[in-house]
This record gives structure tokens, sequence and C-alpha cells, in this order.
């Protein structure tokens, strides 16, 4: 599941296992951490706060707990979904060895097992250790007993995972052993993104139905659909406290557990007979189906008119960011979040489109450095010699130009209906267009590197510390972009200074960029030493995004 | 060149395979047996059905009709003594990029049930022979095509197998190679073994086979010993052979229109 090892031909969203782990332990450790000022019994003291049940006060933490275990295991899962079923290169290798498919099946699921286990250790380690140690210290009566409270902890996130990995696997397995061929792979993609969004969402479910379920009698029977909830009554009933209506639902835990655990075997079980057959009987098709020829006929139509080497830029830049199942998934996924996020907080947030704008061009940036090795590429060498433009500013058209597409149309269409008057509406559009280019000018600002050349993707190496930093820059974005749109709407030639921001920071890039051509910047040529002629991707720019070589 | 040849029951036979994908008709009718020592050279322009015969007598496929018999005895009735006797290089050598070369083959040996003490030399040998002792820790991803055909050709033979199928095996491989493997083959063949070889290089196949099966849109157009073919058709040579049964395109006159294709557009 976390390969330490490059794979040149995958060109695959892999990180190493030691950042992913860090990545997995990072979100629980966090929650420990910020939990320390609610249960600290020397600040409770100083701020002269009653003392109360902990065992009943901590239920919304412990609902925040379970919903991002089940949210991390689940979206890992579905990630890494593909693994579970055999590919072209499985049954290259291993499909005339004296292995029965079985055994392979078998195989897999040991290794997605041991995974999950290792996965929901990473999660829950810091959690199981710290959240009891945190909550005993501040119980002055000493009746909760530190042994049993990381007991019930460690137990319930346990399920919890399990519960998560279980619904992924039988959802996608019946997603993929019902449909056949290509209906199969749509299906899939749909199931994902789904599973995406809603495992994405249960935290900030949780963190609003925590303080519900805590103090509202008759909350959590209204809330029984919702599964955290369940295991928060497990959770109660191990520790043999809290509302009688919540432990009440931990029945609910074992009987979907057993529901899901044959509903995976029997759906795995089909899904991977189905591609086992379906991968033997492929036959090399010679271009995408009319969904695909939709997608890019419809995206041709943004690209410059007129042919030449723009449009051949463009063309190319578009079906590289899209060239396989895990990059689309990755920015529709990402385009899918941010306008959820976004279009629930429009009506009170006027600069809710920086948020599906940041995402998506965060997306696009990780889209860029996954490396491709494309042959291609000489489009964008091209640049390096002819003109005066740099590859970053060719990569920038195209990120503005999906941007526009993706956020700032559809977002036009959402403000003409929701907010008041033309005047005001073309001004929000015309500062948060101009925050959002400001962004892109700022991401993609490195004149040297030209996409999908990377012989290994950056982010691998400091994967925590990335994300880290995008969490930073999305809330200082959003929040100077919404400060800035607010400064525009009360002061209206304002608006020229947002508009020049972009201007003079694409002024300061291009005099970088020919500062650094004239001086024959040896960074400016790309070197082609881990060019592997083997594993070349050939991408059709007619019809088909990509073709094997 | 030919080596010894046991008359006896074929290593191999395949029956009257056909194979339809859809409505498309991929392989219609063949037959042919292996004995022991011989090497089946098969050829045939692209889309005459030759990797789909290769799929169907690895066992990567089932055939629509007829049926593969391995000494006699039908393979679906042999899983494993077939495969445990199976050695296969395939067209393009697609491993998994973060295995090292030594991982791959040792991942082979272990799913074959083979003993660590025994193969470890093997192993060992093969890789200095195929000079690759240096990058044998190193992650095949970076390792060039013709690097990784020469894992997967390690890994095809560490068994000792008695029948081999090598799908255009010397693609990537370098001409020192190429040479060396070619003559290896001749040599497996003298001791005994049943190759199946196909292989888009008529020079190869003319150096290398002792019989030849020739395939035109999935269908068998000849086939026989190198001389059989040969004395049948007609033709001075395997070329003219080729061109006669299984490509007759005018290749003469298709080359002049490319070239006033070229120069017109050009001038």
């Amino acid at each position: 599941m976390a390969r330490a090892g490059g794979d040149n031909t995958a060109g695959d969203l892999e990180v190493g296992a030691g950042p992913l782990l860090g990545l997995l332990a990072a979100p629980g450790a966090f929650q420990c951490f910020l939990s320390i000022d609610k249960y600290s019994s020397l600040l409770n003291w100083l701020r002269a706060r009653p003392s109360e049940d902990l065992i009943v006060a901590s239920i919304p933490d412990k609902l925040l707990f379970i919903a991002v275990s089940m949210s991390i295991t689940g979206i890992v899962a579905v990630l890494k979904w593909e693994r579970i079923l055999p590919d072209a290169r499985d049954y290259a290798n291993l499909g005339w060895l004296p292995v029965r498919p079985r055994t392979i099946l078998a195989a897999n699921v040991v290794a997605i097992a041991a995974a999950a286990v290792v996965v929901n250790l990473a999660i829950n380690a810091f959690s199981s250790l710290l959240f009891p140690l945190f909550v005993v210290a501040a119980d002055p009566s000493g009746s909760v007993g530190m042994g049993e409270f990381a007991a019930a902890h460690a137990v319930t996130m346990s399920l919890a995972s399990l519960f998560a990995l279980l619904l992924v696997l039988a959802t996608m397995g019946a997603a993929t052993g019902v449909f056949q061929g290509r209906t199969a792979d749509r299906a899939s993609m749909v199931v994902r993104v789904a599973l995406l969004a809603g495992f994405i969402l249960l935290v900030p479910a949780a963190v609003n139905l925590g303080p519900a379920v805590r103090s509202i009698p008759g909350a959590a029977a209204k809330l029984e659909w919702f599964a955290p909830v369940w295991f928060l009554g497990l959770y109660q009933q191990l520790q043999g406290r809290g509302p009688a209506a919540v432990a009440s639902l931990a029945s609910l835990v074992w009987q979907s557990i057993t529901a899901l655990l044959a509903l995976a075997t029997i759906a795995c079980g089909l899904s991977y007979r189905r591609r086992y057959r379906a991968v033997a009987e492929t036959v090399p098709q010679d271009g995408r189906v009319s969904v695909d020829r939709l997608i890019f006929g419809a995206l041709d139509l943004i690209t410059p008119r007129g042919g030449g080497l723009d449009r051949a830029i463009a063309n190319f830049t578009i079906r590289g960011l899209l060239r396989t199942d895990s990059q689309r998934l990755l920015l529709f996924a990402t385009l899918g979040l941010g306008w959820l996020i976004a279009l629930q907080a429009v009506g009170t947030f006027r600069a809710a489109p920086l948020i599906p704008a940041y995402l998506l061009v965060a997306a696009l940036q990780i889209g860029f450095h996954l490396p491709a090795t494309l042959p291609a590429n000489w489009i964008f060498r091209l640049l390096l010699v002819r003109s005066r433009t740099s590859a970053s500013d060719a990569a920038m058209r195209v990120v503005f130009t999906l941007v526009v597409l993706f956020i700032f149309l559809p977002a036009s269409v959402v403000y003409l209906k929701i907010h008041d008057g033309l005047g005001a509406t073309l001004l929000t559009l015309l500062c948060l267009l101009s925050v959002s280019t400001l962004h892109i000018q700022i991401a993609f600002r490195r004149a040297a590197r030209i996409p999908f050349t990377c012989a290994f993707p950056p982010f691998r190496q400091d994967f925590p510390v990335k994300c880290l930093l995008h969490a930073v820059g999305f809330a200082v974005f959003v929040s100077l972009g919404s400060k800035a749109n607010a400064w525009v709407l009360a002061h209206p030639p304002g608006i020229l200074f947002v508009l020049a921001l972009p201007v003079a920071m694409w002024l300061w890039n291009r005099t970088r960029y020919m500062k650094a051509r004239s001086s024959e910047d040896p960074d400016l040529c790309i070197q082609f030493e881990h060019f592997d002629h083997g594993s070349l991707q050939l991408t059709n720019l007619t019809s088909a995004p990509v073709k094997k070589a | 060149m030919n080596g010894s040849v046991d008359a006896g029951v074929p290593v191999l036979s395949a029956q009257r395979l056909g194979k339809e994908y859809g409505a498309r008709t991929a392989v219609r009718d063949v037959s042919f047996d292996i004995h022991a020592g011989q090497v089946l050279g098969v050829l045939g322009p692209n889309g005459a059905g030759k990797s789909t015969i290769v799929r169907i007598i690895t066992g990567l496929l089932d055939p629509s009709r007829g049926g593969v018999l391995f000494r006699g005895v039908p393979v679906a009735e042999q899983f494993e003594p077939f495969r445990q006797s199976l050695g296969y290089v395939p067209e393009q050598a697609d491993v998994y990029g973060f295995l090292t070369g030594w991982e791959y083959v040792e991942m082979i040996c272990t799913l074959r049930g083979l003993d660590r003490r025994d193969y470890r030399q093997r192993a060992l040998t093969l890789f200095d022979n195929f000079q690759l002792a240096e990058a044998r820790n190193q992650p095949m991803g970076a390792y060039s095509k013709g690097m990784r055909q020469r894992v997967v050709l390690i890994a095809a033979l560490i068994h000792n197998p008695a029948f081999l199928v090598l799908d255009e095996p010397f693609s990537g491989l370098d001409v020192t190679s190429i040479l060396v493997f070619r003559r290896l083959i001749e040599l497996l063949a003298a001791r005994g073994k049943a190759i199946f070889f196909s292989s888009p290089s008529l020079e190869h196949l003319e150096q290398v086979s002792t019989h030849l099966l020739v395939l035109r849109s999935g269908s068998v157009v000849a086939s026989g010993t190198k001389d059989e073919v040969r004395m049948k058709h007609g033709g001075a040579s395997l070329t003219e052979n080729f061109q006669q049964l299984a490509d007759p395109s005018d290749t003469e006159a298709i080359a002049r229109w490319i070239m006033e294709a070229t120069i017109a557009g050009g001038s």
C-alpha cells in the first residue's frame, strides 16, 4: 500500500511508508493536544468551570475521534482499492505461474488486512494513549480508570476503522462486481467519489453533531442513521456510563460489521472473478469511449483557437493532467469537495468560491508534479528554444482556464441568483478571480520545472509538511481573499489595486525568467537523464488521452 | 541446426484452437504440435493472432473452441504440472518497478515453490551471465527495457522448464544479448526443451526455428519444417514466402507511394 521505492512506470500518487504513517497519525495527535485546553484541571480551576462527569463531557471528542478514525481508514481504502484487484501487470507476471487466482485473492486480502492493522495503529496509537491520559488526569474523583478508558478507546476506534474498511470493500466490490467492462469502471469512479466525499464530510458532521448528542435528550435516537453514533454507543457501553439512548445503539455496531463482512466477502470475490476474466479478455482499444471524447471535446473548446504552439500546449497539458484514473479522481474529487463546502457557505460567506479555487489549484499542482516521462514534453521543451514564454507561463494559462471554467463561471450564476445587484456581483467576481490568479502565479512561479518531467514526485519526500503548508495556505488565502473582497465592496475603486496584484506578480515572475534565460541558467534546460523509453506514454492529441507505447 | 527431435507424444499440442473477442475472430482453427527439441517459429503480420495463441497456450486466456494438451493430457486437467513445466517471456516485460531484479526473481521462485537453497546459486549465476549482477539490487523502475527483459528471461529459465514460450523475446535487447540468447535457444532445444518462439524478425526465425507456423488473419496458412514451407510454396527465401503467404501487400508499391507523398509534401 505504501511503496518506498520509485516505480517510474506507474506515475501514480504514491508516497513513502514513513510519510504516510506520519500523516495518518497526525490528526489523532493534534486532536489530543487540542483537547488539553478542555480537560486541563488547572485551566478549568482558573476559569472556575464547574466539575462534571468527564465520561459524558467527553462525548463530542469521542465522536470526533471515531469520525476521524473512520474517515482516514475509509479514504485510504478508497484510494488503494485498485490494489486488491488484479490488473494487466499482475496478470502478465502471475497468470502463468502455478498459483491459482483464489490464492492471489487470499494473499491480497491478507495484505490489505495487514495494511489495515498498520493504518489503524498509526491513526489511533497517539489517541489511545494520550486522550484517556488527559481525561483521567482531569478527573478529580479518580473514578475513571486509565486502563479501562484506553482499552475502550482502542477497541472502539479499531472497530470504527474496520467498519469503514468493510464498507469500502463491500460498496466498491458491489459496484465493480455487478457491472461489467467500461460500465464497471464508470460505476467504480462514481462510487469512489461519493465515498470520498462522504468520508471527508464525516468529520465536520461529527464536530457539529457531537455537542447535540451530549446535551439534547433524544438526539441520539434521531441520529441513528449516523454510523459514528453507533460506535459512540459502544464506547459509552464499554465504559458503563453515559446516556442510555446512546449506549443502546451499540448493538448496531456488531450487526453492521457482521453484515458488511458477509457482503464484502461476496462482493470482492465476485468482483475479483470478473476482473480476472476481464483482464484476460481485454483487447487493446483504439480510443476511449464517448464520455472521454465529450470531456476532452468540451475542454478543447476553451483552449486557444487557431492552432499553433499555444493550442498544442493546452491540448497536451489537459490530457497530461487527466491521463490516469487516479489523476481524474484527484481533480474531480477535489473539485466536488470544494464546491460541496462552498455551496454550504455561499449564502453567508461571499468569498466561498475561493474554497474550491484553492483546492483545484493545489490538486493541479500535484498533477503537474506526477512523473509521466511523457514524450510529448517536446512541446514544452520547444518553449525553451523558440519562445519568450516560460513553461510555467504555459502551465499557468491552462490552470487559469480550468479555474475560470470550473469555478468562476458556475460561481457567476450562483452569485447572480443570490447576491444583491449586478455591480456587487461583478466586483466580487473580479476581486475573487484576481486573488485566485495571484494564487496561481505564486503556486506556479518556478520557471525551471517543466510539467510532468519529475523523476520522483517532490511531495513524496515531505508529504506531511506539504499538507500542513497547504492547510495554512488555504486558511490564509481564504481569509485574506474574503477580507479583500469586503474591502473592495466598501471601497469600489480599490478593485484596481486588487487587479494590479497578479499583474505585478506576473511581471516579477517574467523578469526573473528572462534574467535566468539570458544568464543561461542550467535549471532552464531539463535533463532527461532518467528518461526511460520502455515506459513511454503516448498522448494522442486528437481523441484518446493516453496510449501505451 | 535441428536438435534431437522426439517423435513420440508432443510436449504441447494445440488442437483446433479458436478465439473470438465479441464479434471479432482473432484465431480460427489453429492446430500445431511441438515435440521435445523442436523450436516452433510463429510468423505473421500484426493482428494475425500470434499474441492470442501465446496467451492461450500459457493458460492466460481460455480458447473459445479447441484445446491445448500437455504431454497428451488437457492442460485444464493438470494445472500444477503444466505450469511448473512452463517458462514464459512476454512481449513486454511489464514488471513491478518497485521490486529489485533480485526480489522479482525471488518472488517468482517462491511462488513456484522452489527451495531457496536450490535457486539462489543458479540465480546468482544467471544474473552474472546476463550482466545484471551489479544492478540486481536496484528497483526495476530504474532499469532499461533490455535489463527488464533480461530479468524476465532469468525468471522464465530459473526452474529449468520443459516448455518455453518466447513472445518476441529479443525486444529491447542489445545486439550482443540477442546473439547470446539466440544461441541459448539452440542449446536449450538441443537439450530437449520444446520452444514456442514468436518474433516479427524473419532473420531470427530463420536462424532459430526448426519448424514454422505462418499465420494470416488468425488462420494457419503454412506449417512444417523450414524446408517444407520453402519447398511447398516455392519462394527462394523465407522473406519471399512470408510476403506470399502472410502479408501479400505490394511492399515495393507501398514504399514508392510513401516516398512520393513525402517528396510531394516537402516541395
